[in-house]
């Protein structure tokens, strides 16, 4: 064999073997972090998949973990709840999430909370999506809905490394510095930033639904239906004023009526809008509303629950 | 195309396997067939523009060589008229438009022009200066002209540097496909070390920094001033990376089958003049206006120091608008060519070194000159860039944190990552000779940066800033 040619496959096959070695290593050591994180987005959805054992979830984006207190809805339901809300993710993800704890743990009630955009197509929703991507080796129901989405990922799924792609920082942080999560998922804002109802008058630039998404909200529907989970739909407040009724938000009311599913809708409450006190930001309420809005809910749920 | 595609990651290694494998007579023409695939990627059908432009500049470069005279110029000219007119339409037509619209309804006049509805064809600034570089050559009798349509299709086509450079010379591209390449070990592992490091300032560095910059870019108002200034200093390492990125990719992936393409980017914020950033910055365009344009206005070989000022002025306004149909660019060109007559002037070089604080400081007033001018470069609009230097200047505000504040740590990553290694490569590791503890330390950076890309690297299939020109 020619020596450069023999040089190429030494190093070639050199490189494999180092690769892989690192790669092992790294990926154990971030296997072990991972198990280890207390706190932050991370470890909550750890928490869901592999430990809770509440009754109730609340499911849903920002929303819905910066709007419902568990204690409060505990105190008035005498049921466990756990808040699995986390920041900008989609039906996608919570039909993922629900698939992936369900062979283990059933609870009786998801409160799923819902945004008026959530049928609408948006490419960040299929990007975030990948933050449970740790799961890739370990969670047959993350790996099928993963690969389904980013079909080109199995060819670098078998990597240890890349599934903590963009997470080391968090890992290592909540893994070294662990914070208690004392409020049960839950957290609260801060600050009142709205001085006025925002008017939203964009209704003709409104996308198309996607189908994606619409998909994930029947298999939610259908997944909750199959196990005996007692499904809740919930659209909480906004200091939004919106001109004429969006295709958006009309879909998604469409959509849950045309499968019966219980829906709370607080988009227009009054006590809400006519206080902005209680509002951070347009799409959140601060801890004060949320204490409010987790009051009222847990009231109408246990009504609810009592027909 | 894209090189950091699912697609790439086949095709590079079947076609240099497939090179290496085939008998020296047949390898341009597979590389051909390679390069046809790789544009085809995009439009498939747009490859027709590339075969007219080719078709014309084959017969102009045979031509103008059997010609004398005024007839040799006139050869020249229809080339060059007829290869710009191709890029002319695609991409400067509905900016032609759109002004001649404006100025319309400026003056009153009731009618407006039809703008075209069409997409760019990818690369096609790149490889129409490809290709008028090969008639000019021929014209200045500085290269022979090919007999070869095949090899000078490869000349234009080659996919390495097909849609994003480095524009090459003839001189230095057209006899290498003639030359027989044996496989070497030591070419493979300084293209493989090349193509690493493209990747890693591709994925790691300038994708993730274009999450916060896009995000504050495209919506101005409301961003405050601090979010401006962060969202233009990564922008400025975001082209940089994203840029020579493709270039390193490209000038690996070619040296592994033993073809050279020239350097193109030499650690320019690391520049001690504004002209020497432009000697260190994309040099295969800059090295192109300067041979074809400064110097056929006259260069710096004029009597009067205003005429050599105007030449530069104009030379960087021409190189802004090649860079895009906008006004933006025009201003950002005219704002280099301002910096540099400003250079002259005063008599600021590389060459007139200063000691201690000052070398070090040097760098960065380049860097705060080069910055400013980025924003014009970046923003969408001509309005955009008004409003993001009033912001930058007169409202500092909150800094804009993303919904995963995690972005910022990467992009920190990224950037300290690129300038504390392009600062040790040129104050020590470049002046070393080749040994033994250089190639270790050289596959330990190797393993670090692969395993930066896989762990922090952003996998979107994000597109090359510079394909869009």
């Amino acid at each position: 064999m020619n020596r450069e040619i023999k040089q190429f496959f030494v190093f070639l096959i050199k490189a494999i073997v180092i690769v892989l070695i690192v790669d092992m290593s790294i990926g154990l050591l971030f296997r072990f972090l991972y198990n280890r994180m207390v706190g932050g987005e991370r470890a909550r959805a750890h928490y869901v998949i592999n430990k809770s054992a509440d009754d109730v979830l609340i499911m849903g984006s920002s929303r819905a973990w910066n709007h419902y207190i568990p204690q409060v809805i505990e105190d008035s339901l005498g049921l466990t709840v756990y808040n699995a809300g986390r920041s900008a993710q989609s039906l996608l993800y919570q039909k993922t999430l629900l698939k992936m704890f369900l062979p283990r743990h059933q609870p009786k009630i998801i409160i799923l909370d819902i945004n008026e955009n959530d049928l609408v197509f948006e490419a960040r929703k299929y990007e975030i999506f990948g933050s449970l991507m740790p799961y890739y080796a370990t969670n047959e129901a993350f790996r099928e809905e993963f690969d389904r989405v980013n079909p080109q990922f199995k060819y670098f799924g078998w990597l240890n490394t890349v599934v903590y792609n963009s997470s080391l920082f968090s890992i290592f942080y909540r893994s070294l510095k662990p914070k208690e999560d004392l409020h049960k998922g839950f957290q609260a804002l801060v600050g009142e930033r709205v001085s006025r109802i925002e008017m939203v008058d964009n209704c003709s630039e409104l996308t198309d639904v996607d189908p994606q998404m619409r998909l994930a909200l029947h298999e939610i529907i259908s997944l909750c239906e199959n196990h005996n989970i007692r499904l809740i739909c919930v659209l909480s407040p906004r200091a939004v004023d919106f001109k004429c009724v969006r295709r958006d938000y009309q879909s998604v009311k469409n959509e849950l009526a045309r499968k019966n599913v219980y829906t709370i809708d607080f988009t227009n409450n009054q006590k809400f809008r006519s206080n902005l006190t209680l509002m951070r930001d347009p799409a959140h309420l601060n801890g004060k509303g949320a204490l409010e809005f987790s009051k009222d809910i847990a009231h109408i749920i246990k009504g609810e629950l009592r027909n | 195309m894209l090189f950091n595609s699912i697609n790439f990651l086949l095709f590079f290694p079947i076609v240099t396997l497939v090179y290496f494998f085939l008998p020296h007579q047949l390898r341009w023409m597979h590389l051909l067939i390679a390069s046809c695939v790789f544009y085809m990627f995009f439009v498939p059908y747009y490859i027709l523009i590339l075969f007219i432009t080719i078709l014309i500049d084959f017969f102009a470069g045979i031509l103008i060589q059997r010609s004398e005279g005024k007839q040799k110029k006139l050869y020249l000219w229809i080339s060059i008229v007829s290869t710009c007119v191709v890029l002319g339409v695609f991409k400067y037509y509905n900016f032609f438009i759109d002004n001649v619209n404006d100025l319309a309804s400026l003056l009153g006049w009731n009618y407006s022009l039809q703008a075209l509805t069409i997409i760019l064809p990818i690369g096609l600034s790149f490889h129409t200066f490809q290709s008028l570089s090969y008639v000019i050559e021929v014209y200045r009798d500085r290269q022979q002209a090919e007999t070869n349509l095949g090899i000078y299709s490869l000349y234009v086509m080659y996919w390495p540097q097909l849609v994003a450079g480095p524009i090459e010379r003839p001189q230095n591209l057209l006899h290498q496909f003639r030359k027989e390449h044996k496989f070497k070990f030591e070419k493979f592992y300084k293209g493989l070390r090349l193509m690493v490091f493209g990747f890693f300032m591709k994925l790691v560095v300038a994708d993730r920094l274009s999450l916060y910059v896009d995000a504050v870019y495209n919506n101005v108002p409301n961003h405050s001033g601090i979010s401006l200034i962060l969202a233009t200093v990564f922008f400025s390492f975001q082209i940089y990376c994203d840029f020579a990125g493709y270039s390193l990719i490209a000038i690996g992936a070619s040296r592994l089958m033993g073809i050279h393409l020239m350097t193109n980017f030499r650690r320019p914020y690391l520049s001690q003049s504004v002209g020497e950033f432009w000697r260190r910055w994309h040099i295969s365009l800059s090295t192109w206006f300067k041979d074809y344009l400064y110097i056929s206005l006259g260069g710096s070989q004029v009597k009067s120091a205003w005429r050599r000022y105007f030449n530069l002025f104009i030379t960087f306004l021409v190189s802004g608008f090649w860079h895009g149909a906008n006004w933006t660019f025009v201003i950002w060109g005219g704002l280099n060519g301002f910096y540099l007559i400003i250079e002259n002037i005063v008599g600021v070089t590389s060459k007139s070194k200063l000691k201690g604080i000052g070398s070090l400081l040097r760098p960065l007033y380049v860097y705060l000159l080069i910055v400013l001018a980025w924003i014009f470069f970046r923003a969408n609009s001509l309005g955009d860039a008004t409003l993001i230097v009033h912001k930058i200047f007169a409202i500092p505000g909150n800094l804009f944190v993303p919904a995963d504040p995690e972005l910022l740590i990467y992009c920190f990553v990224g950037i300290i990552s690129i300038v504390v290694f392009e600062v040790f490569y040129e104050r020590i590791y470049r002046n070393r000779s080749l040994t033994f503890s250089r190639v270790y330390f050289s596959n330990m950076l190797m393993l670090l940066a692969f395993f930066m890309i896989l762990m922090i690297g952003v996998f979107d299939g994000g597109q090359f800033i510079y394909f869009q020109f």
